[in-house]
């Protein structure tokens, strides 16, 4: 594909749309323009550089499903729910590693798993564990409160764009109850209807009114929360340490 | 009464319980039903002493017709005393359920009436959640000691962990503190639900849908440091129940002076270091293959509070090391101080793509603090100087900061991590961490 013009001289540079398919198929056009990328960055994040190539992905569903197909075969469903992870992560350089991580996952197989000592893998690695462990915290620590109209409502604030994965888990803890949960740092809604769900912008939304109920329950747990210490066992710099202060501002014990 | 004070009431009594996981059982909803359970556990908050709050741990009632010294709830101690309705406590659960500010439920209860009373009422509550609610998430409830059989089948066919507390480590403190207790009391529902629990393997292999019984296990709770049995004795008999009954864990509760008794202890702080020592001698039962015999012994039956069991063998173990990470079997490695499990499953995963060297043990995020005295890299330790000599690594092993600062520099303070999905779960090993378990 080359052109023949100082340009093959320039590094490139892919700008997917931010979606998990458009970064499928930059790596599909990386790996059939034979053109190594230097890196992969998603249209709100791209700067303009000098002595650069950058070239436009057009999203393409069926080049990214090639692409999955082909990965899952090569390294396995354990290894591509990590890749999903580490791209929901916020790590910068997280679409490079993933790619640089399925190459080498192409040559080798499975194995590629073990090179836990290469930096693209432990890369992949770190950024996936990092969202996993979000995951987790927030399972525990969201707080729902029921609307007028008995509408599930949360609002959180993660590190990583981890909406998918706790509106997944919400959505088989709670099957069939209506919820949103919003991510106030993003402005993004996940949206539960009892059947579908949907992840849209939050741009202009007002959640509605809690119901007349909520106050009591909110009352009685932050009653359970201050009766359930040891005051003999009193440890608040443990406690800070396990639950940052970061997590503090949606739920309601303190 | 008003819920209100209701579940200030019977949370301040329930409070010292030290079992407070959500892990051991998978479970998943179904069109209709409510709730979840996953395996690793979830914490929901963490309390103001630092412990995880994972469930809502209430009493059902905190009246009782005993008198275990050691006890908040004893019968002759004057306190506010309260009992739920079982329909109120189901009521209150869902609705925290549902918000998510708890996992799941954990009921106990004094003894109201009579054991059997007091387990029909903690099984009403029970039928209300799965049969009326159905509710599909984490259950913990009191095996009620004394209560026949045929109830303890019935709660534990509706829960995923049951467990009967023993309390106090030896019969000679089981006597003196507990008139109304004995070890058959306890060790008999502890027998029956071991067996169910066998019983249902056994089913499942002939057809699919034997029904679940108990599916977390059963635990127990022992009081640390309100008599005065040795450490040795402790995890001698945490031993024996995890052989014997197959337990799933057994919990230490420094003891909070509450009691009254005159062989009890007054103006004590908790023994919280203890605990913690305690926690880490059960760790390396359950997930590392040490025994107790190896731990402690009879001459030396305390454990150290300097250093970490694990340590403490090792440096007594001089002639076992070093060990070299290239070649050492996994359950050698994971007898390194500094080495865990997650540790120990990454170097053999990352060995079988080449060989490893220190700095590949820092891109590994290994902990080189302590481990460093113990390992070599092909036959070459970190730092030549370093001899097998007991008071030289007893000094590093017990210094507040490395010796090596050229080591830590790279040490990465997460250390935590594990990347598939390892025993012990998350929940556990942050409770690790707290030494509160």
């Amino acid at each position: 594909m080359s052109d023949g013009t100082i340009l093959d001289e320039l590094s490139t540079v892919y700008v997917y749309d931010g979606s998990y398919d458009g970064l499928f198929t930059a790596i599909f056009d990386a790996v059939y323009s034979r053109r190594e990328p230097a890196d992969i960055v998603s249209q709100e994040r791209l700067q303009l550089m000098l002595a650069t190539r950058f070239v436009e992905v057009e999203t393409d569903p069926s080049k990214a499903a090639r692409v999955k197909k082909a990965a899952r075969e090569k390294l396995g469903s354990q290894a591509m729910s990590r890749v999903y992870r580490a791209y929901l992560s916020s790590g910068s350089n997280r679409e490079i590693f993933i790619y640089h991580y399925l190459m080498m996952g192409f040559r080798l197989g499975k194995k590629a798993g073990n090179f836990l000592t290469d930096p693209y893998v432990f890369n992949v690695f770190s950024l996936s564990q990092n969202v996993s462990r979000e995951t987790d915290k927030m399972m525990g620590f969201m707080r729902f409160s029921i609307m007028e109209g008995g509408v599930q409502y949360c609002r959180f604030s993660p590190e990583n764009n981890i909406l998918p994965l706790t509106l997944s888990h919400f959505i088989s803890r709670f099957p069939g109850i209506p919820m949103v949960i919003h991510d106030t740092g993003r402005r993004l809604l996940g949206v539960y209807d009892g059947k579908d769900r949907y992840i849209v912008s939050a741009e202009g939304f007002v959640p509605p009114k809690k119901s007349s109920d909520e106050e009591c329950f909110e009352g009685l747990w932050k009653l359970f929360y201050d009766t359930i210490g040891i005051k003999e066992r009193k440890n608040l710099k443990l406690m800070k340490q396990l639950m940052p202060a970061r997590y503090f501002r949606h739920v309601w014990e303190f | 009464m008003e819920t209100n004070d209701k579940l200030r009431i019977l949370t301040a009594s329930a409070k010292f319980d030290a079992a407070c996981t959500s892990s051991g059982s998978e479970r998943r909803s179904f069109k209709g039903g409510i709730g979840s359970a996953v395996s690793a556990g979830c914490c929901h908050a963490f309390s103001s002493d630092g412990r995880c709050i994972s469930l809502l741990k209430v009493l059902y009632t905190n009246y009782c017709v005993n008198d275990c010294k050691y006890c908040l709830c004893r019968r002759s101690n004057d306190i506010e005393r309260a009992s739920f309705e079982p329909r109120e406590l189901a009521d209150l659960f869902m609705n925290f359920y549902r918000r998510n500010y708890v996992e799941g439920l954990f009921l106990s209860s004094g003894i109201i009436r009579d054991p059997d009373y007091t387990a029909e009422r903690l099984l009403e509550v029970l039928k209300i959640l799965r049969e009326e609610y159905f509710f599909c998430g984490y259950i913990h409830v009191k095996a009620i000691p004394g209560s026949s059989p045929e109830l303890i089948k019935a709660l534990g066919l509706l829960a995923d962990r049951m467990s009967v507390n023993i309390e106090l480590p030896s019969e000679s403190s089981l006597r003196l503190l507990a008139p109304q207790k004995s070890k058959e009391k306890v060790t008999r529902p502890m027998g029956q639900i071991r067996d169910g629990i066998i019983q249902r393997k056994n089913e499942l292999k002939l057809f699919k849908s034997a029904p679940r019984f108990v599916p977390a296990g059963q635990s127990t709770q022992m009081i640390i440091g309100a008599t005065p049995d040795s450490d040795y004795q402790i995890i001698r008999l945490s031993q024996a129940l995890y052989r014997t009954y197959g337990l799933k864990r057994v919990f230490y509760s420094a003891y909070v002076p509450v009691g009254s008794h005159p062989a009890l202890p007054k103006d004590i702080k908790p023994p919280l270091l203890r605990e913690h020592r305690l926690y880490q001698a059960d760790w390396l039962m359950r997930y590392y293959g040490f025994t107790a015999d190896e731990i402690l012994s009879e001459e030396n039956d305390h454990l150290d509070p300097l250093l970490d069991p694990k340590a403490f063998w090792a440096l007594n173990h001089l002639e076992q090391f070093p060990v070299e990470i290239n070649s050492a079997p996994y359950e050698m490695l994971l007898r390194v101080p500094g080495i865990g499990v997650s540790c120990a499953r990454r170097i053999v995963s990352a060995r079988r793509a080449g060989r490893l060297n220190f700095d590949d043990l820092k891109k590994l995020r290994v902990q080189l603090k302590n481990s460093v005295y113990f390992i070599t890299c092909n036959g070459k330790y970190l730092f030549p100087a370093f001899k097998m000599n007991h008071s030289f690594i007893y000094g590093g092993l017990t210094a507040a900061s490395s010796m090596m600062p050229a080591v830590t520099e790279h040490r990465q303070l997460t250390m935590n991590d594990d990347f598939d999905a390892l025993q012990p779960t998350t929940e556990e090993r942050l409770k690790c961490l707290t030494g509160q378990f």
